[in-house]
């Protein structure tokens, strides 16, 4: 089962007080909590977005594991950045490696980073965990509305994400199957150098394609004769309304993103020089 | 080139939440020759199943024999037994990619490393076993109609020259003459002797050609016998969501109506044969 | 402008459409076809691959639109272009694939799919979604994903879906062909049911012969033209017509004739088992 690893945007059904938030409130404040933790600069204020995200995932009632499963696929590129800082940072030297210079800057911002990104990953998987793709659909056309107006397609933006959402899981089943097919005819995906594999992708991604063509074309025909005419004059049968708790938790997050500011400006970087 | 089931079970996900067991402790054997329909309703297992006897699924426990050699073992080439064991899947027009049929058909062979000679004699053995004209084999496959691009998608399979075909529902979504054609063609290729299993919804065919059939409940082989007796067994087949053929039926609800019938068969002309034992005849029998 | 009173539902008139775009290469895909449709009719089309069932289906649904001739809906003329939505409406089709027409990603999100596009009230939509997904037996899947459904319960979305528009017409164009024999049976009773209970005109499209008895009046197409058309049996009874099309009359049917043609006093257009029985006793207990 090629989609078993698969965890982007997928929804954990619990009941809690973040779940049962207005969308376009998670939007939002996910919005500012990614501003914020980049105005952040120094440890002070990570405390500050550190115990604002521990609080989210807490009232969220989402297993700290199903998160740090999450964190799994961006562990290399964390390493890469770390190891980056800490070898192309100067300063003083902690130790040496050839040509390479370890500096203690470096090790400082190096952590800097690795924490500031496990935070930004962990908010925001936050997000899609606790929010049903359709909500989050719902919401982010709902937010993108007024944009409308300086010809941000919203309804568009909607509905290709709903369709994209609707069809991923039968993709995925026939790629499964068209590749099984294939190999009943001797087909090898596996072994080869990168040149012989990425060749051997043509008979699985062809027939996907076509089919994806043919599905595309099929839907486009059946929403046509469902009265599809793009977003003017539609309706929602879902309405989203903001209930007290969006409110607190909105009135929450801005100060929560004052007290930062606050940090940033009483305590200053926590290196005074250097690429962030 | 047996194959042989013992104890096959397959669990999907296993250790995940979502885990579940496809097929459990499935045995059986099947001989050179032999045509056997595999049957049952949807999400039976019929697919996992299959998928097994070809390697493309491996079991969580049990084996599978081909020719008496676990496929699983160290050292066999499961390359070689899909060489052997050709899988039709179910819309196989799906899996056709290259730019004309010839070049798809020669898919096959051409990953198995042959010589371009025996390439194309293979090829052409394969067209005519489906009864594909061989004019066609310069045009795009997706040119063609749908009958045709399923035949197309099984000469594929052909050319690979397996010795046991496994075919997974290969009528579906055809028009009635299409259904008929492939039908006809896979009845020629059991009488060149080749081996063929037959995954299917549709009981009349099933009923007119296969000798064996095996019924899949829930992941379980609930009955492996000849299809004379599967057939007779209606209330059977309703309790796992089957259906026997409609001249089956009628034969049950003549017996039921105290008629001398037989209750096994199988096609319009046995029923005929039947009904006519205990009929008199228009102006024969009705005057005298 | 109001619509045309009508005596019947639908109505073509010598239409004749050609697909392809250059002159040259251009297929007749439907050469003059009339046709009349009451309203609470049950109608099947039969006809081999390439026969035209399925442009015929989309003009009565206004996906498209006739070279020459008129195709009427409850009295509105497909070519006008300010009856198309209403023609979409009134006039439902149902395709046979049925993944490719589901478009959300929950089941009740999807049938309000329709009512959302022509513009409906949010708590009337609510109550079209759903009375239409109880009149399909779906209620019970409402907040399901229809990924997870079966071939059958996916098509039933899909008529639900139709359901929800208010229509006065469905067509369904080989809504059965990718399912198995159960999903067939509930497809075509949950059509059926429609038809009988609420009056909604069905026009269905299928290879499977079996599913003609389901119809008031069977249509025959080929290359473009209306071949046959009739009663279940008065169809099925012109055979050799229909064998040379590549359609087989249903087993029943076969067996019936058969014996007709032994010189059993049986009619030869029985289709069904239970009518084949009957008349097989009332012959015996004769002798």
């Amino acid at each position: 089962m090629i989609s078993g690893g698969i965890i982007v945007g997928q929804y954990y059904p619990v009941s809690s007080f973040v779940h049962s938030m207005d969308p376009r409130a998670k939007i939002l404040i996910s919005m500012i909590f990614m501003i914020v933790l980049f105005l952040g600069n120094n440890f002070y204020s990570f405390a500050v977005t550190g115990i604002f995200a521990v609080l989210a995932v807490t009232l969220s009632k989402i297993p700290w594991r199903v998160l740090i499963r999450g964190l799994r696929p961006i562990v290399f590129i964390m390493s890469f950045t770390i190891l980056l800082h800490l070898f192309l940072t100067p300063g003083e030297a902690i130790f040496q490696i050839g040509p390479l210079n370890a500096t203690w800057p470096g090790l400082i911002q190096g952590l800097f980073i690795g924490l500031r990104l496990i935070i930004l990953i962990i908010f925001t998987s936050l997000l899609t965990l606790t929010t049903s793709p359709i909500e989050l659909t719902d919401g982010l056309e709902d937010i993108l509305k007024p944009f409308s107006v300086i010809g941000v397609p919203a309804h568009e933006i909607a509905m290709m994400m709903t369709i994209a959402l609707r069809f991923i899981p039968t993709l995925l089943e026939e790629a499964d199957r068209i590749m099984k097919a294939q190999m009943a005819r001797g087909a090898d995906f596996e072994s080869g150098n990168m040149v012989q594999r990425a060749k051997s992708l043509v008979p699985l991604l062809v027939p996907l394609f076509v089919s994806a063509f043919r599905r595309a074309d099929e839907l486009a025909m059946a929403m046509e004769a469902r009265c599809y005419r793009g977003g003017e004059g539609r309706t929602r049968m879902r309405q989203l309304s903001f209930s007290a708790k969006d409110y607190y938790a909105l009135g929450f997050t801005i100060v929560m993103s004052a007290l930062v500011v606050y940090t940033r400006i009483r305590f200053g970087p926590v290196i005074p020089k250097g690429p962030v | 080139m047996p194959i042989e089931v013992k104890n096959l079970t397959h669990t999907y996900m296993k250790g995940t939440m979502s885990e579940v067991t496809a097929i459990s402790d499935i045995s059986f054997k099947i001989d050179d020759g032999e045509f056997v329909g595999l049957i049952g309703a949807t999400g039976s297992g019929k697919s996992t199943l299959i998928q097994h006897l070809n390697g493309l699924l491996k079991p969580s426990s049990g084996t599978v024999l081909v020719d008496g050699v676990d496929i699983w073992s160290k050292g066999v080439s499961l390359k070689q037994v899909r060489r052997k064991i050709g899988l039709v899947f179910q819309y196989p027009e799906q899996q056709v990619f290259e730019e004309t049929v010839y070049e798809d058909i020669a898919f096959g062979p051409r990953n198995l490393g042959y010589s371009q000679t025996e390439i194309e004699a293979r090829v052409e053995t394969a067209c005519r076993l489906v009864g594909l004209d061989t004019e066609l084999l310069s045009r795009s496959p997706f040119e063609l109609s749908g009958g045709q691009v399923r035949r197309v998608a099984i000469a594929g399979i052909l050319a690979i020259q397996p010795k046991v075909l496994i075919l997974d529902e290969p009528t579906a979504g055809l028009d009635p003459r299409g259904r008929t054609e492939i039908l006809d063609n896979i009845k020629q290729l059991h009488e060149t002797g080749m081996t063929v299993i037959l995954v299917s919804h549709n009981m009349d065919a099933v009923a007119r050609l296969c000798e064996r059939v095996m019924v899949l409940e829930k992941g379980k082989l609930v009955f492996d016998g000849s299809a004379r007796e599967v057939f007779a067994q209606r209330e059977f087949l309703e309790s796992k969501q089957l259906k026997p053929p409609e001249v089956t039926i009628l034969m049950e609800k003549l017996r039921q109506r105290g008629w001398a019938v037989r209750n096994d068969v199988l096609t319009v002309e046995e029923a005929y044969a039947e009904i006519i034992k205990e009929l008199p005849r228009r102006g024969v029998a009705g005057v005298l | 402008m109001t619509p045309v009173d009508k005596p019947c539902g639908l109505e073509a008139k010598g239409v004749f459409f050609r697909y392809g775009v250059d002159e040259s290469d251009k297929v007749l895909a439907l050469a003059g076809v009339d046709l009349e449709i009451s309203q609470g009719e049950f109608v099947v089309v039969l006809g081999p691959n390439g026969s035209g069932k399925s442009t015929l289906a989309k003009h009565l649904n206004a996906l498209l639109l006739p070279d020459e001739g008129d195709v009427w809906v409850l009295g509105m003329n497909t070519k006008e272009p300010e009856f198309t939505w209403e023609i979409r409406r009134s006039a439902g089709m149902v395709f046979q694939n049925p993944d490719n027409q589901l478009v959300a990603t929950v089941v009740e999100e999807d049938v309000a799919f329709g009512p959302e596009n022509l513009g409906v009230e949010p708590p009337e939509i609510r109550k079209l979604v759903a009375g239409a997904l109880e009149a399909v037996g779906m209620g019970a899947f409402r907040r399901h994903s229809p990924h997870h459904l079966s071939g059958g319960q996916k098509q039933r979305v899909a008529i639900a879906g139709i359901l929800a528009m208010k229509p006065k017409c469905i067509i369904l164009d080989e809504p059965t062909a990718m399912l198995d024999p159960s999903g067939r049976e509930e497809v075509m009773k949950t059509v059926k049911q429609l038809n009988e209970e609420m009056g909604i005109t069905v026009i269905h499209i299928t290879h499977f012969m079996d599913e003609a008895l389901y119809a008031d009046r069977v249509i025959v197409m080929d290359k473009g033209e209306i071949a046959i058309v009739g009663t279940p049996r008065e169809v099925f009874s012109q055979w050799q017509d229909m064998a040379q099309l590549g359609l087989e009359v249903p087993p029943v049917g076969q067996l019936s004739r058969r014996l007709w043609s032994a010189g059993i006093d049986i009619d030869p257009g029985i289709l069904t088992v239970d009518e084949l029985v009957d008349e097989l006793c009332r012959l015996k207990s004769r002798i």
